[in-house]
């Protein structure tokens, strides 16, 4: 990026390569999941990510052989924005330098919570796994649970959330809730 | 028994996660082993050992790319011997969805029995509605969703030099019979049949077939015909880098999957026996003694090496430190 002249930016990552940087999972997949860029101490939905920058990925792609779209804005999705991410976000987030044009930080365990609690919920499978992994105290998921309603309003999801914290053993935290 | 069924788990869980990053599933590997894979052994041992909801998607993904690159012959061949049939077929229901994937009906010509659905994923429940085509299998699981980060097989590297061989031959047992003769120099077709996994007829047919070409020798040795072929001819095939103590690239190793994945089922099956969860060591070594010799003897004797007078715990250790040795 700095040979290209490229502005410099400041990502937000979740998803598996978090887990991994953050050295809270050890097996993931190789890509990035780019959930903000990060200015002046705010968070922007990523989404679109810029040209320049999707470019450079490409590049990069070729050259260490990995997947097509392997850097990627599927979780920045504006609706996410609207509803509002887990307060504080920003404030945890674990900031990695890569040169003077690229920064990155991966959100905290805390914030890994809300986004796989609310994942395994609506997918399963393997993010229940990480959300396992994860090790969530009684008032961790406490707070990823009223995070998650406040994205998804439904009775249904609720139901789905509590079927969630009692396959944790936590089916307790529902009177909480 | 618990730390060691973990440790264990763990550890095949690992190596298949290696064994299909180096195939191109979008996983963490790094290109250093010099053994070739076999896709249908590691397929069918994913389907028993590998039920881990990350690695068992990703090797779905894998297949929608790639699924044109397994031999769906071999594969049934192999799955008489290990691996979870309901499973692959429930796999290749997901597939069949695609036309260029047509040819994995052949899997599902049998009706499904009704039983009720196991959980596919131990420890890991659904929440919501479960996927219909693996329920209808006899198994259940959550929604399946591709995400598409697999690659081709990168042909480059010494463990794709089957699938590279496939795309040079096709999809015929030639492929395998060139990167065996490769791999071990020479071979005869009935001991050749057993370890590819093909019926020996085939394996006469296709070793004759290509002694035709010019570039496979036979002689008679007894009642066998033995075939060979010169290495060197073959070298520019070799399109990777040389080993680290390797002044060129050689030919990677021939490993006999199939039976080391039997074991690992085995092992597996006498890890997770509940009416062994308290039973002393002496018994446990007993039981583990017995879970051994239904395996291949020829594999016990070349590749597990436990000190004779081992016993007890002592024993256990030695046969599930042999194991862990092989998936290094």
């Amino acid at each position: 990026m700095r040979v290209r002249h490229h502005p410099p930016i400041h990502l937000v990552v979740c998803g598996g390569s978090a887990l991994i940087a953050l050295r809270l999972v050890t097996r993931t997949t190789q890509d990035v999941d780019v959930l903000a860029t990060l200015e002046d101490g705010q968070l922007h939905c990523a989404r679109p990510l810029p040209e320049w920058l999707l470019a450079a990925a490409e590049a990069v792609r070729s050259e260490l052989s990995l997947p097509i779209h392997w850097l990627n804005d599927g979780p920045a999705d504006e609706n996410l924005f609207r509803l509002g991410l887990p307060v504080g976000v920003a404030e945890r987030l674990v900031v990695r330098d890569f040169g003077a044009a690229l920064q990155v930080s991966f959100i905290s365990r805390y914030d890994q919570i809300h986004f796989k609690l609310y994942a395994a919920a609506d997918q399963g499978g393997r993010h229940f796994t990480d959300l396992r992994k994860l090790n969530p105290t009684p008032e961790e998921l406490l707070a990823a649970a009223r995070w998650t309603f406040t994205q998804d309003v439904s009775d249904a999801f609720r139901q789905v959330v509590v079927e969630v914290l009692q396959a944790l053993g936590h089916g307790d935290l529902h009177e909480r809730l | 028994m618990n730390a060691s069924r973990e440790q264990f788990q763990e550890h095949v869980l690992g190596f298949l996660w290696r064994q299909w990053s180096a195939l191109g599933v979008a996983g963490q590997s790094q290109p250093v082993d010099r053994w070739m894979l076999d896709p249908e052994a590691l397929l069918l041992a994913t389907t028993s050992l590998g039920r881990d909801p990350r690695l068992f998607d990703e090797v779905l993904d894998w297949l929608n790319t790639n699924g044109q690159f397994i031999n769906l012959q071999r594969l049934q061949n192999l799955g008489q011997r290990f691996g979870d049939l309901t499973v692959l077929r429930a796999m290749a229901a997901h597939l069949v969805r695609r036309s260029v994937h047509a040819k994995w009906k052949t899997l599902l010509r049998e009706e499904p029995t009704a039983a009720e659905a196991q959980p596919l994923f131990p420890g890991v429940p659904v929440f919501g509605l479960p996927d219909e085509l693996f329920a209808r299998h006899g198994w259940q699981r959550g929604p399946v969703t591709l995400r598409q980060l697999s690659q081709p097989a990168d042909p480059h590297r010494p463990t794709n030099f089957l699938i590279k061989l496939r795309a040079l031959f096709g999809m015929q047992a030639r492929a395998e019979v060139m990167a065996y003769l490769l791999a071990e120099e020479s071979g005869h077709p009935g001991e050749m049949a057993v370890r590819l996994a093909y019926f020996p007829r085939t394996l006469q047919t296709t070793l004759n077939d290509l002694a035709r070409s010019g570039h496979l020798e036979s002689r008679r040795e007894g009642q066998e015909k033995r075939f060979w072929l010169r290495r060197d001819d073959w070298r520019f095939l070799l399109t990777w880098a040389a080993a680290s103590g390797e002044s060129a690239p050689e030919f990677p190793r021939w490993v006999d999957w199939a039976s080391l994945y039997v074991a690992l089922e085995s092992v597996t099956r006498f890890l997770n026996r509940p009416d062994l969860e308290r039973a002393s060591p002496a018994v446990q070594a007993i039981e583990l003694r017995a879970c051994l010799e239904t395996l291949d003897p020829a594999f016990l004797r070349e590749r597990i090496h436990v000190p004779p007078g081992a016993t007890g715990a002592a024993y256990a250790e030695a046969v599930l430190g042999e194991l862990d040795r092989l998936l290094k």
